[in-house]
């Protein structure tokens, strides 16, 4: 017998064995004769007495530590140098708080934002509230390494990440009255800004495109390059992949590099965009080059009203959408849209017919003035024949 | 090959739906669930890493390496395998490389460390005794390709199905490789089996 197949029978009388089946008379005669099948069968039993070691014991508090969130080791000397430098300078020194456990973005830990100044208030971030969700929109909270799915009226803590699908979009309010709307493909934590007094909220955008309709308590922006502080406003941030674009429609907005001491003061109607260490030159910007969804409203060019209705129906999840709720009340004047329609329709049939009237008459006419001119020559000739 | 019953298809049914449950209250942070798992696995994943790297303090320390990456990780188990599969595959993985990490393939003979932590008399009579002291030096003498495998099964108590999936080997490779094990063991302990321990 050679050893391949030794094994292999030797294999099967483990099995069987294993199993604790009683072994087939082929395989019985093997085990009587086989050695190696004998060493297994004594290993097998001496296994089967084994008393596997256990631990000396463990602690709760090791638990406690492996499940706590870790926070990122502070570099105490970049404080440090940071807090001599804001001496020096004479200004605020800001510290960001590193998103906990995993973060989405490495930030530097100190931000000096000069000549940015803000009340001390008490911080509402807790309170942030979802308002309006579309698509699947997505919240990760720290600590934590799963999305939850987001919905109206969720309470958002601090540091909690927000994504935004595609082809979502999601509204948050503040509880002074501020509003966010987050477009699709935007990522942000909602967040704190700690200066040597106060706390401010602030959201950090990661990617994508936020609106800010802004009301009371102050609010911060920060994006990897700058920090953009609302002063009462409604404006736009647009976090591009290696610049930032800032839209300000109402109110004051500054905008404040991290690289640089460069800040700029934005007024109503003005845009500005800029990498981490271009110049901040404002443009103005034309009232006609606001996206109208910015303003949630829709602009419609060249289309009948009544034939804007009919291809907003034939998508009427967007009528559902208390985006567009004004666009609900056009509906109605649907109807008056299309009544025009038969309006029209009679007018223009009355119209033809007014032509056709006037075609008619003035065929009359003019076979009246046919005849009138037959008869005239039919007296010249017989005035020149003498009858 | 058994053929399973009704009453064992129910309770492997019972306990995959346990697992997803806890699965799912782990992914959701839930630091109770993750006591439980820590209480349900402990012991055999100690065992396993016991008799894997040779030395008790080692595998006392390897072992919160094993939970802390379950903790990490547990996003990432889409439930493909088994929870106990992929908790294994965690520990061979975290085993492997602390034993890479110490650069020794095997620990001698005589260095092998008897569990004397043990916290009551009773335990430490049982790990003292001589049977248990000598499968223990036995099986660390071992090469790694033979006791990898053989832990899994007879002390972790994994089956094949489940060892294939933590190695990457064929079943028959596993078969092949436990028997051939316990035969190398067997070598192993023939001279101490009829002495005396020192």
């Amino acid at each position: 017998m050679d050893e391949s197949t030794l094994n292999l029978t030797c294999l099967q009388v483990a099995e069987y064995r294993e199993l604790g089946k009683a072994l087939p008379e082929a395989l019985a005669s093997h085990w009587e004769s086989c050695a190696d099948c004998h060493a297994v069968g004594e290993i097998d039993n001496l296994l089967e007495h084994y008393a596997p070691p256990k631990m000396s014991g463990y602690s709760r508090e090791r638990l406690v530590e492996i499940t706590k969130p870790k926070l990122p080791q502070a570099n105490w000397w970049r404080y440090a140098v940071a807090a001599a430098l804001a001496c020096l300078i004479g200004g605020n020194l800001y510290l960001r708080r590193p998103p906990a456990f995993s973060p989405v973005a490495i930030l530097p830990q100190v931000r000096s934002h000069g000549s940015i100044s803000v009340p001390a208030v008490s911080l509402p971030v807790s309170s942030v509230m979802v308002a309006v969700v579309e698509g699947s929109c997505v919240m990760r909270q720290p600590g934590q390494s799963s999305w939850k799915p987001l919905h109206p009226q969720d309470r958002l803590t601090p540091e909690s990440t927000i994504t935004i699908p595609a082809k979502g979009r999601l509204r948050l309010t503040y509880p002074d009255g501020t509003e966010m709307v987050l477009l699709g493909n935007t990522q942000g934590t909602l967040d704190t800004i700690t200066s040597s007094a106060d706390g401010v909220d602030a959201f950090f955008l990661v990617r994508g495109k936020i609106f800010v309709h802004h009301h009371g308590n102050p609010l911060v922006i920060l994006t990897a390059d700058s920090a953009i502080e609302a002063i009462g406003t409604e404006f736009s941030v647009h976090q591009e992949k290696s610049s930032t674009h800032v839209r300000v429609f109402r109110g004051l907005v500054r905008v404040k590099l991290v690289s640089s001491e460069n800040s700029a003061m934005m007024r109503e109607n003005e845009e500005l965009r800029f990498a981490p260490q271009s110049k901040l030159a404002v443009k103005r910007f034309g009232v006609q080059q606001v996206d109208p969804w910015e303003k949630n409203e829709i602009k419609v060019s060249y289309l009948k009203e009544g034939r804007m209705v009919e291809t907003l129906r034939r998508v009427p999840k967007h009528l559902n959408s208390p985006h567009l709720a004004p666009v609900q009340r056009l509906e109605s004047k649907s109807v008056q849209s299309l009544e025009n329609h038969s309006q029209n329709y009679n007018r223009h049939a009355n119209r033809l017919e007014t032509k056709l009237e006037d075609q008619m008459k003035n065929f009359e006419e003019h076979a009246r003035k046919q005849q009138e001119k037959l008869l005239e020559e039919m007296k010249d000739y017989d005035q020149s024949v003498g009858r | 090959m058994t053929i399973p019953t009704s009453n064992t298809l129910m309770l492997t049914e019972k306990a995959m739906e346990q697992d997803e449950l806890l699965v799912r209250r782990l992914k959701n942070g839930d630091h109770e669930a993750f006591e439980s798992l820590v209480e349900a696995y402990r012991p055999r994943i100690y065992a396993t890493l016991y008799n894997l790297l040779g030395r008790y303090q080692e595998a006392e320390e390897a072992i919160w390496d094993v939970f802390s990456e379950i903790w990490k990780s547990i996003g990432r188990f889409k439930g493909e395998s088994k929870l106990s599969t992929w908790i294994y595959s965690l520990t061979t993985h975290v085993a492997y490389h602390r034993r890479r990490k110490r650069g020794a393939t095997a620990i001698p003979f005589e260095e092998i460390e008897p569990n004397v932590a043990a916290p009551s008399n009773l335990e430490t009579d049982v790990l003292r005794h001589e049977e248990s002291r000598l499968v223990e030096k036995g099986i660390s003498a071992l090469p790694e390709s033979l006791r990898v495998p053989l832990v899994l099964h007879s002390i972790a108590g994994l089956d094949y199905e489940e060892i294939s999936k933590v190695l990457k080997l064929p079943v028959g490779a596993l078969k092949t490789r436990v028997w051939r094990a316990k035969l190398e063991l067997k070598k192993v302990l023939e001279p101490w089996m009829n002495q005396p321990s020192t």
